[in-house]
């Protein structure tokens, strides 16, 4: 057991550092499997006697195997944020980097990094939003949305941490509250799959009856297992709503909320953008007029600005080349 | 009759007074705190906004510049809000951090992440979706993403206001399409990149999910029970 518990701390951890430098130096393949051996070999080494120390005297039983996936669970979950800072800096910064391109002098817009201080704007502003109004949410996702044991929260950060690494080194803006939603219902398919099929399970069940203090005098079907499991509340606030029995429906809608929700996003932010659009167009008619009257000759403004789309040279051949797909 | 409540529930009623007027406490430090987070990050974006009037300097498109770095900040202010719970919350919710020591390591890492890695998803937002070569004048491209990020912000600081973890990807990526759409028309999109992107929404969680379960079934198989 402490052998395959290292073996899951090396994995992790040479994805880690694959990943993590894989973006600084962009090395070959070649490369980047040897580090990858190496580093796994060397994590293995040092995880090994590590998970010896901790699992001494531990017999091999649920509540020990908690506690010793708790560090590797924070740092999947460190590894989760820098996927997570690698891929949606670009939500804030992207049309940021975009804007600081075409309104400066063509001698930028020819450039095709990002400056530093719109990403350091990004970072900054991330991580103090976070500070400052994060806890609100963090405990919706961490506490109300699903019950999580060690296990399967590393289960569910490390996988949604590849899934968005590999995005954003492809340039693909993915969500990733929609990877860890659909990480969390891979492991509840899983157990509720692994619950009916496996002997051994049902025999645990059996013999512990882990569910002897259900409302229900019926024995709980895997079904209505898996959903108590799965999700425990809606996060939203209109289905607090008193409705009496529709407790466990909740559970289940709220994941498919959480889905609905990005797409209405994209509705939503196509009629908000529509109007935005149409009152800056208005205001920016008028700043231009303004202009005009303050004397700062119109044209060499419209031709700074018209001349701009063409100096970057963006054609789609470059575009696609740039996304690398 | 509500001092009998009490003593059979065993408490005073000095008991009680004090627990009122302790969360009278409470309610008033959660109130102001809250006003300090709104102070802090009001001086970030004026942060922000200096900074880019600094490193633009006084070139004629300065203060679209300093209006687009503060709603980047306040997009950037939403996305650290709403967003950044899902790394962390299961760690939180599994009782494997602590709530301070949680924002401590996302904000670190989440910084990481931000500088060192690359920004190839960054070209893609900004130059990907919408085809700057094909947008007539750069006036109305910075029109069109000054809306799309204004947009997209408050969509996110609605969704964080009612407690629902939203994804800001999905807000970006439809407040550009939809500000392209609206500005110019169909021509302006390339529907190539925004197919790959739909593509990849779809298939991302699947993903996640197949490689959630498949470590979740080694850990059972091999570990537990």
């Amino acid at each position: 057991m402490p052998l395959l518990v290292a073996l899951m701390a090396a994995t992790f951890s040479a994805y880690l550092v694959v990943k993590g430098l894989r973006h600084v130096w962009k090395p070959g393949f070649p490369a980047v499997a040897t580090i990858t051996i190496l580093v796994f070999a060397l994590v293995y080494l040092v995880a090994k006697p590590w998970v010896h120390s901790q699992s001494a005297g531990m017999e091999n039983r649920n509540q020990a195997l908690r506690k010793l996936f708790h560090l590797p669970l924070i740092c999947s979950a460190a590894l989760l944020s820098f996927a997570h800072g690698s891929n949606d800096v670009a939500n804030a910064v992207g049309p940021l980097a975009a804007i600081l391109n075409s309104a400066q002098s063509g001698a930028l817009a020819s450039q095709v990094g990002v400056p530093f201080w719109v990403m350091l704007i990004g970072a900054v502003g991330i991580s103090l939003g976070l500070f400052l109004f994060g806890p609100r949410i963090v405990r919706i996702v961490g506490e109300k949305i699903t019950k999580m044991n060690p296990m399967r929260a590393f289960c569910v950060a490390l996988s949604a941490a590849v899934t968005v690494l590999v995005a954003s080194q492809l340039g693909l803006p993915v969500s990733t509250t929609h990877i860890v939603v659909g990480a969390v219902f891979g492991v509840g398919f899983f157990r509720e799959y692994y619950t009916t099929h496996s002997r051994r399970r049902r025999n645990y069940i059996r013999t512990h009856k882990p569910y002897a203090h259900a409302r229900s005098p019926l024995p709980a079907t895997p079904d209505e297992l898996r959903r108590r499991k799965l999700v425990r509340r809606s996060p939203l606030p209109w289905h607090h709503s008193g409705l009496g029995d529709h407790r466990s429906l909740c559970r289940r809608s709220c994941g498919a909320d959480i889905l609905l929700c990005g797409f209405y996003a994209l509705t939503i932010d196509g009629a908000v953008v529509n109007g935005l659009l149409w009152l800056i167009s208005n205001l920016s008619d008028d700043v231009l007029n303004l202009t005009d009257r303050s004397g700062c000759t119109p044209g060499e403004t419209r031709l700074h600005v018209t001349d701009l789309g063409h100096a970057e040279g963006m054609t789609p051949a470059t575009v696609m080349s740039a996304i690398g797909t | 009759m509500a001092a009998t409540r009490a003593d059979a529930a065993g408490k005073t009623t000095l008991d009680k007074d004090l627990r009122k007027i302790e969360r009278l406490e409470t309610a008033t430090r959660a109130v102001s705190r809250n006003r300090v987070a709104v102070g802090i990050s009001l001086v970030f974006l004026a942060i922000a906004g200096v900074l880019a009037s600094s490193q633009t300097g006084a070139s004629q498109n300065a203060l679209i510049l300093i209006v687009a770095a503060v709603i980047g900040g306040y997009m950037a202010l939403t996305i650290g809000a709403n967003d950044v719970a899902n790394n962390v919350g299961p760690a939180v919710g599994a009782r494997a951090l602590t709530m301070s020591g949680a924002l401590v390591i996302a904000a670190i890492f989440e910084c990481a992440g931000a500088l060192i890695a690359d920004s190839d998803v960054v070209a893609t937002i900004s130059k990907g979706i919408i085809n700057p070569a094909v947008v007539p004048n750069a006036e109305t491209f910075v029109w069109i993403m000054t809306s799309a990020l204004l947009a997209s912000a408050l969509w996110v600081h609605l969704a964080t206001f009612l407690g629902a973890p939203v994804s800001t990807t999905h807000a970006i990526v439809g407040g550009v399409l939809g500000a392209g759409l609206a500005a110019i028309g169909t021509n302006v999109v390339d529907w190539f990149v925004v197919a790959s992107i739909f593509f990849s929404w779809l298939m991302s969680p699947l993903i996640g999910g197949i490689i959630a379960a498949g470590l979740l079934a080694f850990v059972k198989v091999n570990l537990i029970y």
